[in-house]
């Protein structure tokens, strides 16, 4: 024993100088690892900081004060512009219809994403044509989509009009966007029809990974198609599922251009959501300190559906 | 329980590629049947059929009195388990096999209690509340059969349940779901690769090859009477040597000749041909297609060769060993074969080295290659031959199997 314990001691002894050497250069190799990594990321933090980083924090210092977006002088004014928030009539009616957006407009793409990857992906005849008009939606950016649905909603030319008129249902016929009791949701559904794509996208990717053999295994176990969909298939592409439900559920918090574009929050403000209305009174009214704190209320409840998204996510792993 | 009965199945996927073509077969209620061949036999795709996961091109299947071909997989009644076990990975153990007793809206308790039997009987209970990505290999591959067996269905289909497994898993689980089929006595239909576990498993056992069934026999059977060539190659470890070889009429009986070496051929195996309507004497003086086991062939030199007539007979052949291979309980001594006895068979070129039969890599023994042909010889262990010093073998002529060159059938 007391051999082998020299032995080994006599190795340790033998081992260390090599081991020391090896090891030596090391943390110089890591300083210029580490100096061109930095090299590489500089550029990309420098752009971050001016035009994120630095914007961010100003605004949180301008929703203190009554700067009007002109003037060189600017008041401290403390809460009063987050206080305003809460009796102001206009943001309440935007924070409402927002809320409206968020809840229909993220859980409608998804659904339809989730059905239409659904239909494609278990071999649907001519899957390559449905591919296409699924995906279509992706590749439009929200204000031609915006313009395309303006024309569909159009009280004269428009698509829906003209079905619902050979229907015989000229009552129900009416200017969609100028209805105050359907502008915001023929906005929202022109919006959905644009995320679903997105969803879509994604979520028939994710299907690709999918194990077939659990699919037939619960075929032969006696599933039925909704059963197949629900109980094997979408709990495989659960954190899938959950990203593009959060992408899409914070998108909605931020909405903007497809709005403007449309409605540009009317008729009234029957339309008008938190982002629109924050344009309007920082860069219409110049009430740049009180649309200051109008986003950062979008940024919390932003933050709030990341941090949700990012729990659930946790949770799931 | 019931019979599976195909009828002129045939699957042919898209316009020309035949996968089955025209399979019959009837299988009685509580059967083992093992479907085997090498890859792209098509014997995962009969089974698919069976199981309503593929379209049946033409042809009836049965379960029971039903004409299955239109009823989509859940109405069929049949429990399938699959080589990568096909385990439901966000459910654990318990969700898994009860799933299919939830769909059918059966009483909590009582899926409770089958679950819970079948838990046992494969020894998983303590794994029902964990999730698929906790257990071994051989844990998911029971929880599988579990999920089958909970069903209580007509018929188990199992695609190459063993596959993934590692070789001493293999033998065990075999074993088991031996006696769980024992136990159970549900028809069961079994696809593999593996000629080991057909021969070990099966009541009777399926040859394909190309699509078309080869033979239906019990592994006996198959292994005692091969119906051609292919199946003579694929079933028995290490594989069945073939060489050319030329039949003769000697004193009033026939004798097969290859070389120095002359096999007597005895009236049992002359009777066999009869049976298969072949007369011998239509190959008299032509050349065969001589099938020997390796466990048929003797060192000489032990005493087991004293039993097939010892060193000095005609049935004996001088070769250099190339290769011995000690098993511990017996030798296999590899040779070549002269150029001009080596049997080019097409049917059995087409087996690769996994299809092959798995012990020892003497699979290719009387197959050829672009190395040269080589035979074998499974001798007793007492041997003392050694690599590359000349041996004398004895061949058990009474066991030997001639080949029609030109339909590679078996004449014996």
């Amino acid at each position: 024993m007391k051999e082998a314990g020299t032995q080994t001691e006599g190795g340790g002894q033998a081992l260390a100088p090599r081991r020391k050497r090896g090891f030596a250069s090391v943390p110089a190799l890591r300083r210029q690892q580490a100096y061109y990594g930095a090299l590489f990321v500089v550029p990309g933090l420098i752009v971050y900081l001016i035009f994120m980083v630095y914007p961010f924090l100003d605004t949180i210092y301008l929703s203190f004060t009554n700067w009007n977006g002109v003037a060189t002088s600017k008041d401290w004014v403390g809460l009063s512009n987050y206080a305003r928030m809460f009796a102001d009539g206009a943001a309440l009616k935007a924070f409402a219809n927002n809320v409206v957006w968020v809840i229909l407009g993220t859980i409608s793409p998804v659904v339809i994403g989730l059905f239409e990857a659904l239909l494609v992906w278990s071999g649907a005849r001519a899957s390559l044509f449905f591919r296409v008009l699924f995906f279509l939606p992706f590749v439009l950016p929200l204000v031609v989509i915006g313009i395309v649905w303006q024309w569909i909603y159009n009280p004269l030319f428009g698509v829906v009009n003209k079905v619902l008129d050979g229907a015989g249902l000229e009552g129900v016929s009416r200017g969609w966007l100028a209805d105050p009791h359907t502008a915001l949701y023929a906005v929202l559904i022109a919006a959905i029809w644009g995320a679903s794509g997105f969803c879509f996208l994604i979520l028939h990717a994710s299907l690709q990974n999918v194990d077939m053999s659990t699919v037939e295994a619960s075929m032969i176990d006696g599933a039925n198609w909704f059963q197949r969909a629900w109980s094997i298939v979408v709990p495989q592409i659960a954190p899938q599922l959950t990203m593009v439900t959060a992408v899409t559920l914070i998108g909605g918090f931020s909405v903007f251009d497809i709005i403007y574009v449309m409605t540009g929050g009317g008729p009234g403000n029957a339309s008008e959501v938190l982002a629109t209305y924050t344009y309007k009174t920082a860069f219409e009214q110049n009430e740049a300190g009180y649309g200051s704190a109008l986003a950062m209320l979008i940024t919390v409840l932003s933050l709030i559906s990341a941090f949700v998204f990012v729990r659930v996510r946790e949770r799931q792993r | 329980m019931a019979e599976v009965t195909l009828e002129e199945v045939t699957k042919v996927f898209g316009e020309d590629v035949i996968a089955v073509d025209k399979m019959n077969l009837d299988i009685p209620d509580g059967e083992f049947v093992v479907f085997v061949g090498p890859s792209g036999c098509g014997k995962s795709t009969a089974l698919r059929m069976i199981a309503g996961l593929e379209d049946i091109s033409g042809g009836k299947v049965f379960i029971g009195d039903q004409v299955v071909n239109d009823l989509p997989p859940r109405q069929r009644d049949i429990a399938m388990v699959f080589q990568n076990y096909a385990l439901y990975p966000h459910m654990n153990v318990r969700e898994n096999m009860g799933f299919a007793l939830k769909l059918r809206k059966m009483d909590k308790s009582e899926i409770s209690r089958r679950v819970e039997e079948a838990a046992r009987i494969l020894s998983i209970e303590r794994f029902l509340d964990r999730k698929p990505k906790a257990l071994s290999g051989g844990q998911r591959q029971r929880v599988a059969l579990g999920r089958a067996i909970v069903r209580e269905p007509k018929a188990f289909l199992m695609d190459e349940p063993l596959s993934n497994l590692d070789a001493k898993l293999r033998v065990q689980m075999r074993t088991e779901i031996a006696k769980l089929h024992n136990r159970i006595g549900t028809t069961t239909i079994y696809v593999t690769h593996d000629q080991t576990e057909a021969m070990t498993m099966a009541d009777r056992i399926v040859v394909l090859k190309d699509g078309r069934v080869q033979q239906i026999a019990t592994p006996q059977i198959m292994y005692d009477q091969p119906d051609n060539v292919f199946v003579a190659g694929f079933i028995g470890s290490p594989a069945m040597n073939f060489i050319v070889a030329r039949l003769e009429r000697q004193n009033g009986g026939h004798d097969v000749v290859f070389g120095k070496t002359r096999l007597h051929l005895t009236q049992e195996e002359l009777g066999r041909a009869k049976e298969k309507g072949y007369d011998p004497e239509a190959f008299t003086g032509k050349d065969v297609i001589l099938g020997i086991r390796p466990e048929h062939i003797e060192d000489a030199g032990t005493e087991a060769a004293e039993a097939i007539g010892g060193s000095e007979g005609a049935n004996t052949m001088d070769i250099e060993p190339q290769v011995i291979e000690s098993m511990g309980s017996e030798k296999y001594v590899y040779f070549e074969v002269p150029k001009e006895q080596a049997a080019h068979l097409d049917s059995l070129s087409e087996m690769t080295d996994d299809e092959a039969p798995e012990e020892g890599d003497g699979a290719e023994g009387g197959t050829s290659d672009e190395s040269g042909d080589m035979m074998v010889a499974r001798v007793a262990a007492e041997s003392t031959a050694k690599e590359a010093d000349k041996m004398r073998l004895v061949i058990d002529s009474s066991k030997v199997h001639l080949f029609d060159p030109e339909t590679e059938k078996a004449i014996f």
